[in-house]
């Protein structure tokens, strides 16, 4: 079923949109949260957070991507139970993904707190629409998706040192635009 | 700014670049693609013995390469979803005939969809998970599955298991405490945990437990084992939704309102939290039974009195479930009554019949004598105190006792944080020192309950360990000549029926009360918060835990509740019982579900109480503000709320294990709720 069908049936709070998202989209959302979550339960929660959000919101509103709509939905999903875990000290491994992040961060006088975060927002995408594709492709796996160096560099036929250089390179770029 | 920001932030970016990469290049996938098609059409069907072992070559990432062995649900409703072969899944019998996972002769292939959650027929209809195990000797039923990567092949296996062996093999699952059969026979096995988890057993209690993650069938059930045999009892909650657990469902309510995510049901809840040692059950056939200290009645509900009906015949001799029948019956009896309402004009009429015959009996009833007044006339009990290792004695009323009462027992130093003691001004057969329980955990007297059975006064002390971990246990004396004998068998002969419950809590309520000079939140105010926190939380996309809290009568009542997904009502159900409204001895009942959840939370580290929500509400109920967000770090509290301050130099944390909650002092000692309380809040 197209997109579209689907969001049409979510339009017309037919019961059924629930389940052809599912259908279509469990497993991607699914990907999406585990990257993120070690317990595959709290990723399925996410997910199913997923599907009650989304049919909360639609209508009124009607995303031009659903499968990224879906998917932000699910990262933040993700990313709450990560803190709540991390809160009880039950630490998972997007923590490498945020050491690594640490790298591009400026330092806080840089930055004003209070525009910090529109800025900031308004700069990665710029960031990102000025990088190549390869490059930008392999950022987003990476630290949107949450995809482990590994399995980015076993889907794009890489070496994990090609990955890593790419993603380390990446992220200096980064700190320089957001320094600025 | 933090990674966690940016992470956050990267987030929000564009949804053209979420797009451009939620997909590796065609190229890399292709293979897969075309591999996956090629395995799906040469799925190759291995029948050996009672198993079955589909042989396929599955998507590179359903498998991690080289972890040998890997089974995770979702990956087997990912392989399900495209290998229309499983949809086959069903029941084999040993003559080769396929039938539906209820038993049913199917003509064809059965097509039987497993979503992932749950298993559908073919017209959408859910199959119960208790359908897998059909009553019939000479079929087998598909107990398992299993994903491998053996030597660079994926495999998975179906384990068809004869009823028949399930039956057999059904006390030592027992034993084993898992209500499944124990199958890997084959090295490797890894079990389907969905299916474990669907038929939690606890084992620990051998009483009615309810099933978590009942999903596939909205109904609770309990299980027993009685005589050898293994009884199922069914429950039926009016929303047949158990609470806890509804965390992953999703679906659609008679209304046709989606229900998704966490949707507790707060009075679900209080049945089952607040009642958990005094445990009603209901049978099919609609008759209420209850355990009482390892005792099992037939009883029934009258205007907030229960009446024992019949003792049965169930005991459990090892294990004595604390009674607890003071706090409980007011508040819960109104629920407990449209839960276990008769169904039937059948039931109705037998009940009925019996009530001359009842009426004539002794009926447990709640006094209006109080502890208070009971402790006044027995100069005995007044030592029964607690001793911190900060110096001050109090009793349990709260009274700061002047100096140190003459202990009975041993002390060994100051590594708890709290200890109970009978003191010695007691009579000399009060000497009760309470620290371990009877399987040595070192434990201390949370409550006492004073009752009176066959005319003879009862009290009753529950212990609870002062790790969490275990069960409670009581301890029981009899009051005999004015001192207190310590006596095992309690109950034993005894007629329950002539129990009288000494109503505790209210006297102890009056004396906090007369020193409470904190705020009382009117129920109004508490909505109002309850609102905006849920409607705060909804609107930044938090999963979090949030809590309630609410100081009253000097003492801090916290609900660790999950309000993400309450409706109005269950908030305006909860804001009324927080603010009040419900008699005193209600108030006993919140705090027993509070201190309940603690220790639930120490067991399964589930229940993590959002200690940065907490706060806020007792931010908020003092007037003082922290900007916290639940979940967050206690170090992150330490930051951003200064203000806890007001608590001197007390703060409220969770354990390292983020398990309950205590208060921490900054030398990172610990004090009692109970200290915490008679220093703060008095």
């Amino acid at each position: 079923m197209t997109d579209n069908a689907i969001l049409d049936l979510f339009f017309a709070r037919d019961e059924s949109a629930i389940v052809e998202t599912q259908k279509k989209y469990a497993s991607y959302l699914l990907t999406v949260a585990k990257n993120i979550l070690p317990s595959i339960q709290d990723a399925e929660e996410c997910v199913s957070d997923t599907f009650f959000k989304t049919w909360q919101v639609i209508p009124p509103g009607r995303p031009t991507l659903f499968k990224s709509f879906l998917a932000k939905i699910t990262r933040n999903r993700a990313l709450d139970k990560h803190r709540a875990n991390t809160a009880k000290k039950r630490a998972a491994e997007p923590d490498l993904i945020m050491s690594e992040l640490a790298e591009s961060i400026p330092s806080p006088s840089d930055v004003h707190a209070d525009l910090e975060s529109i800025l900031t927002a308004r700069e990665i995408n710029k960031f990102l629409g000025e990088l190549d594709n390869e490059a930008r492709f392999i950022f987003m796996r990476r630290y949107w998706y949450a995809d482990s160096i590994s399995a980015i560099a076993k889907n794009l036929g890489a070496s994990e040192s090609k990955i890593k250089s790419s993603l380390s390179r990446t992220r200096q770029k980064l700190r320089v635009a957001l320094s600025q | 700014m933090k990674p966690e920001k940016l992470f956050e932030l990267i987030g929000e970016v564009d949804e053209k670049f979420v797009a451009e990469a939620a997909e590796y290049p065609k190229k890399s996938r292709r293979g897969v693609g075309l591999l996956m098609r090629l395995a799906a059409a040469a799925c190759l069907v291995f029948v050996a013995g009672a198993s079955v072992w589909i042989v396929g070559n599955l998507r590179s990432t359903t498998i991690e390469s080289g972890a040998g062995i890997y089974c995770e649900n979702l990956l087997l409703a990912e392989f399900l979803s495209q290998f229309s072969s499983f949809h086959s899944f069903g029941v084999l019998t040993p003559d080769g005939q396929f039938r539906d996972l209820s038993g049913r002769l199917l003509r064809q292939t059965p097509q039987v969809q497993w979503t992932g959650r749950q298993f559908l027929t073919e017209s959408g209809d859910v199959i119960p998970p208790d359908a897998l195990f059909v009553n019939h000797d000479d079929i087998s039923v598909a107990t398992s599955f299993a994903l491998y990567n053996i030597g660079g092949t994926p495999l998975v296996q179906i384990e068809f298991t004869p009823v028949a062996t399930l039956e057999r093999t059904w006390d030592i699952r027992y034993d084993a405490g898992t209500l499944f059969p124990n199958l890997s026979d084959f090295e490797g096995h890894i079990w389907d945990t969905q299916h474990a988890s669907e038929w939690h057993f606890d084992e620990a209690n051998v009483n009615f437990t309810p099933v978590f993650h009942s999903l596939h069938n909205p109904e609770w059930q309990h299980f027993k084992h009685i005589n050898g045999e293994f009884v199922r009892v069914e429950f039926n909650p009016p929303d047949g939704v158990p609470v806890e657990h509804f965390t992953r469902a999703w679906g659609f309510d008679e209304n046709g309102e989606f229900i998704g995510g966490r949707r507790p049901l707060p009075y679900l809840r209080e049945v089952y939290f607040g009642l958990a040692s005094m445990q009603f059950l209901r049978s099919n056939e609609g008759s209420l039974y209850c355990s009482v200290g390892g005792i099992y009645w037939r009883v029934r509900f009258n205007d907030g009195i229960i009446e024992p009906l019949e003792r049965l015949p169930w005991r459990h001799p090892d294990r004595l479930t604390s009674l607890r029948m003071n706090e409980t019956e007011v508040v819960v009896s109104g629920l407990l009554r449209q839960l276990f309402e008769p169904e039937s004009d059948e039931i109705a009429n037998r009940l009925a019949e019996e009530r001359p015959r009842l009426e004539n009996d002794s009926r447990i009833e709640v006094s209006a004598e109080t502890i208070a007044d009971f402790l006044v006339s027995h100069p005995a009990l007044l030592g029964f105190g607690i001793r911190q290792h900060q110096g001050m004695y109090i009793c349990l009323l709260g009274t700061i006792l002047p100096e140190r009462p003459p202990v009975v027992g041993e002390w060994r130093g100051d590594e708890l944080w709290t200890r109970y003691f009978i003191f010695e001004d007691s009579p000399p057969h009060a000497n009760i020192h309470i620290q371990t329980t009877s399987d040595g955990r070192l434990a201390v007297a949370q409550q006492f309950f004073l009752y009176e059975i066959d005319g003879e006064i009862i009290l009753q002390i529950e212990l609870w360990s002062v790790t969490g971990e275990g069960d409670n246990e009581s301890v029981f004396f009899r009051y005999v000549n004015t001192a207190w004998l310590r006596s095992e068998e309690i109950f034993d002969g005894r007629n329950l029926a002539s129990l009288r419950l000494f109503e505790t809590e209210e006297a102890v309520n009056n004396i906090l009360r007369s020193r409470s000079h904190l705020i009382r939140e009117s129920h109004e105010t508490l909505l109002s918060q309850m609102k905006a926190e849920r409607d705060a939380m909804q609107e930044r996309h938090e999963n979090a835990i949030a809590g309630a809290i609410v100081i009253r009568n000097g003492r801090l009542y916290l609900d660790p509740v999950e309000i993400l997904w309450f409706t109005d009502e269950q908030l305006e159900y909860n804001a009324r019982r927080l603010s009040g409204m419900f008699p005193a001895d209600a108030q006993r009942n919140w705090w027993d579900v509070w201190f309940f959840r603690e220790i639930e939370n120490a067991e399964t580290s589930e229940f993590g109480i959002g200690t940065g929500t907490a706060l806020v509400y007792i931010n908020r109920l003092a007037g003082i503000w922290g900007d916290m967000d639940a979940g967050q770090h206690m170090n992150d509290f330490f930051e951003y709320a200064p203000s806890m301050t007001v608590f001197d130099e007390t703060f409220i944390g969770t354990s390292p294990q983020g398990r309950g909650i205590f208060f921490v002092q900054p030398n990172g000692t610990r004090v009692s709720r109970l200290t915490f309380e008679a220093r703060y809040m008095q």
